[in-house]
C-alpha cells in the first residue's frame, strides 16, 4: 500500500512514516504544498494523509486537484482545527475521512484500512484472519462456519481489533474509537472491559482461537502470531 | 430624560422669573411715567386758569365749571399753602359711579386777589391704557418665550442629529459583522472628534476580535500537533517488548495527562469560539429528536451505571440556536446528570412547550448556583472531570438568550432551560 504523508511537522512526519512502514507500507512524505501538488501529479497513492493548515497554499485546493486527477485515491484529512464547518468543507470537497488532531495512531490506521477496504474491493469487501471472516456489507461475522451475533460495539471493536492486530492498544484509545467525542466524559474503564469480555465470550463459544489479550493495566492486544 | 427636555425646562425655568420680574418693573414704570405726565398736564392747566383769571375771562372759566374739572374759590387770607396733588375718588353723574381722579390745589395771589384754585382731571382713560400696554407687552413677551423655545428645539435637534446617529451607530455595534461601515464626518467639531475616536475604537476593537479569532486557531494548532506527537510517541514505546511493568504504568500516566490537557484544550477552544460568536447560523431546532439522538449516543453509560431514564418531551419545544451548539448544550446537561449520578439511580427528562428540566438522583447535597457555571469549577473528586462542562453549557446558554437555572428539591438536582425570546 502506497501512503502519501501531507504534513509540515517533521515529527509527525516520522511517526507515521515509521508507524506505517512497520506494517509493510510505502510511506513518502511531502512538507508543503508545492511538494505535495509534485508527487501527487507524478505518483498514484492508495491513500493520502493531507493537513489541511499547509505551508506555501490551501490543503482544502489539493483535495480538488487530487479528485480530478486520481479519484481512487483515498483522502483523509488530518487537521489540527477541528472546526465543524472545517470538516463539512473538507468532506463537501471530496475527502473521505476527517481526524482531528491529537489522535491515536491506531485510530489512524484503523480508519485508512477502512477506506483502502472501500476504495478496492466495491462490494465484495471481505476481511479475512485465519478463521475469522467479517462480511462488511453485511457487517456479518463468521468463525469456521459459524455466524456469530454482534452488537455493532462489539463488532466495531473486533475491526478495530484486526486492523490493529499484533499491538498493544490503550484503553483510552479503544474508548476514544467507540465513543468519539463523548469518551471524553467519562473514565468508566469498566465499560469497555465488558465490551471486550462479551466479545472475547462470543468468539471462544464458537471455538475460536484467543486472540484477545488483557495488558494489565494498559489495554489490550489482539495477538495472532 | 432627554437632552433635550432638560435643556428646555432649564431655559424656560430661567426665563419665567424674568419675564415676572420684568413685567412688574413694567407695571410700575408705566405708572409712575402716566403719574408724572398727569401732573405736568394738571400743573398747565392751572398757569391756564390762573392767566384766564387775570384777564377775567369768565366765560372760559365756566366752561370748566360746568364740567366739573374746575373750582376756582376766592379767599380770604393768604394761606401760604403747598400745592397738592392727590388722587381721589367723584362721583359722576354721567357714569353714576366714583371715578378716580387726580386732583390739583393751587393757592394763588391774582391782581391782589387770593384764589384757591382746584384742577380735576380723571385718570379712568391712563389706567386702561396702562392695562392695554401692560397685557400686549406681556403677550409678546410669552409670544418670545414660546418661539424661542420652538426654535431651541428644532436647533438642538439638528445640532445633535449626528449625536444621535452616532449612538446608533454605536448600538448596532457588532465586532463579527464583517460589512463594516466607518462613522461620517460632519461639521460640528465636537462630533467629529467623537466620532474619529469611536472610528479609532472599533477598528481596534475588529482588529482585536480578528487577532484573537485567529489566535484560537493557532492555539488549537500549536498545541494539538505537540499533542499528537507525545501521544504518537507513546504508542510507539508501548509496541516495545522490552519495557517493564513499571515504565507501561509511567507511560500510561503520561498517555492520561496529555489527553486531559488536549480536552482542556478543545474545550477552552469551544468556549472562546462561542464568545467570539463564531456559531452565528441559528435555526429553529426542535428539541425531542436531539433528546432521542443524544440518549442513544449515551445509552451504554447509562445502562452501566444501571439508570432509570424517563423522558418526556412536548413536541413543540425548539431553541433558536446553532445546532451544532444545541447538541453540546443538551450533551454536556446529559452526560453530567449521567456522570455526577449513583448507581441505580434516576434521570429524567420533561418538558412543557417553552421549558425544558433534566433531573437526576446524585449527591444528596445542593449545588451552589452561583459557583457550578463558573470554569474550573469542580463538582467532584472525579478527576477525569475538566470542570468546564457547565461553563461551556453557560456560555452556548448566554450566547443564544437561554435561560438556564439550577435547583435542588426532592433529592434531586434540576437544571432548566428555556429561551427568553427568539430573536
Amino acid at each position: 500500500m502506497k501512503i502519501l504523508v501531507v504534513e509540515d511537522e517533521i515529527e509527525v512526519q516520522n511517526m507515521i512514516q515509521h508507524y506505517f512502514e512497520l506494517e509493510k507500507n510505502i510511506v513518502e512524505i511531502a512538507s508543503d504544498f508545492d511538494n505535495a501538488f509534485e508527487k501527487i501529479h507524478m505518483y498514484e497513492y492508495d491513500c493520502i494523509l493531507l493537513d489541511i493548515t499547509l505551508p506555501k497554499g490551501d490543503g482544502l485546493d489539493l483535495i480538488k486537484y487530487i479528485k480530478t486527477t486520481s479519484p481512487k485515491t483515498g483522502i483523509i484529512i488530518v487537521s489540527a482545527k477541528n472546526s465543524f464547518d472545517d470538516k463539512i468543507d473538507a468532506l463537501n470537497l471530496g475527502a473521505d475521512d476527517y481526524l482531528p488532531k491529537p489522535f491515536y495512531m491506531p485510530e489512524l490506521n484503523a480508519r485508512i484500512k477502512a477506506l483502502i477496504r472501500r476504495n478496492h474491493f466495491g462490494g465484495i469487501d471481505l476481511i479475512s484472519l485465519n478463521e475469522i471472516t467479517i462480511n462488511t456489507e453485511e457487517r456479518r461475522v463468521t468463525i469456521g462456519d459459524t455466524t456469530i451475533n454482534l452488537t455493532t460495539k462489539e463488532y466495531n471493536l473486533l475491526i478495530y481489533f484486526i486492523a490493529n492486530k499484533n499491538r498493544v492498544l490503550q484503553k483510552n484509545a479503544l474508548i476514544e474509537h467507540l465513543w468519539g467525542d463523548n469518551a471524553d466524559q467519562f473514565d468508566n474503564y469498566d465499560l469497555i472491559y465488558s465490551h471486550v469480555k462479551n466479545l472475547r465470550k462470543k468468539m471462544l463459544a464458537v471455538n475460536c482461537t484467543d486472540y484477545i489479550q488483557s495488558v494489565y493495566g494498559i489495554g489490550y492486544t489482539f495477538k495472532t502470531e | 430624560m432627554k437632552l433635550l427636555s432638560k435643556t428646555n425646562r432649564y431655559y424656560i425655568l430661567s426665563t419665567i422669573p424674568i419675564l415676572l420680574i420684568s413685567s412688574v418693573f413694567i407695571y410700575f414704570f408705566l405708572l409712575h411715567e402716566i403719574g408724572e405726565s398727569n401732573e405736568s398736564i394738571l400743573l398747565m392747566r392751572v398757569k391756564v386758569i390762573e392767566k384766564h383769571i387775570q384777564k377775567e375771562n369768565n366765560l372760559l372759566l365756566n366752561v370748566f365749571d360746568v364740567n366739573n374739572e374746575v373750582y376756582v374759590k376766592k379767599i380770604k387770607n393768604i394761606q401760604t399753602r403747598p400745592q397738592i396733588i392727590k388722587d381721589t375718588l367723584i362721583y359722576s353723574e354721567i357714569n353714576d359711579e366714583l371715578i378716580a381722579h387726580k386732583m390739583i390745589i393751587v393757592n394763588s395771589e391774582i391782581n391782589g386777589q387770593h384764589y384757591e384754585i382746584k384742577v380735576l382731571k380723571s385718570t379712568i382713560e391712563n389706567e386702561e391704557l396702562l392695562e392695554v400696554v401692560f397685557v400686549v407687552f406681556s403677550s409678546f413677551l410669552i409670544l418670545l418665550l414660546l418661539v424661542n423655545t420652538f426654535i431651541n428645539i428644532k436647533i438642538s435637534q439638528s445640532i445633535w442629529k449626528p449625536f444621535t446617529e452616532t449612538l446608533h451607530y454605536i448600538k448596532n455595534f457588532n465586532v463579527s459583522n464583517p460589512n463594516h461601515e466607518v462613522l461620517e464626518s460632519n461639521d460640528i467639531e465636537e462630533f467629529n472628534e467623537l466620532n474619529n475616536s469611536i472610528n479609532l475604537m472599533t477598528s481596534k476593537m475588529i482588529s482585536d476580535y480578528k487577532n484573537q479569532k485567529r489566535f484560537s486557531e493557532n492555539a488549537s494548532h500549536e498545541f494539538q500537533t505537540p499533542l499528537a506527537i507525545i501521544k504518537g510517541k507513546i504508542d510507539l514505546l508501548l509496541q516495545e517488548n522490552t519495557l517493564n511493568k513499571q515504565t507501561m504504568e509511567t507511560l500510561i500516566s503520561i498517555e492520561e495527562a496529555s489527553n486531559r490537557l488536549s480536552r482542556i484544550n478543545k474545550s477552552l477552544l469551544l468556549l472562546s469560539k462561542i464568545e467570539n460568536q463564531q456559531f452565528d447560523k441559528r435555526e429553529v431546532v426542535a428539541v425531542r429528536p436531539l433528546i432521542e439522538k443524544i440518549v442513544s449516543v449515551n445509552e451504554d453509560f447509562v445502562i452501566d451505571k444501571q439508570l432509570l431514564f424517563e423522558s418526556n418531551i412536548h413536541e413543540n419545544l425548539s431553541f433558536l440556536i446553532n445546532s451544532e451548539l444545541a447538541f453540546i448544550l443538551l450533551n454536556n446537561l446529559i452526560q453530567n446528570a449521567i456522570r455526577h449520578n449513583i448507581v441505580g439511580g434516576e434521570i429524567s427528562i420533561w418538558s412543557t412547550s417553552d421549558a425544558i428540566t433534566i433531573s437526576n438522583t446524585g449527591d444528596l447535597h445542593p449545588l451552589h448556583e452561583s459557583l457550578i457555571f463558573e470554569r474550573f469549577e469542580k463538582k467532584s473528586s472525579n478527576s477525569n472531570s475538566i470542570g468546564l462542562g457547565l461553563a461551556i453549557v453557560k456560555e452556548i446558554a448566554e450566547a443564544n438568550s437561554i435561560k438556564i437555572s439550577y435547583f435542588y428539591t426532592n433529592n434531586q438536582h434540576h437544571f432548566v432551560l428555556s429561551q427568553l425570546r427568539k430573536l
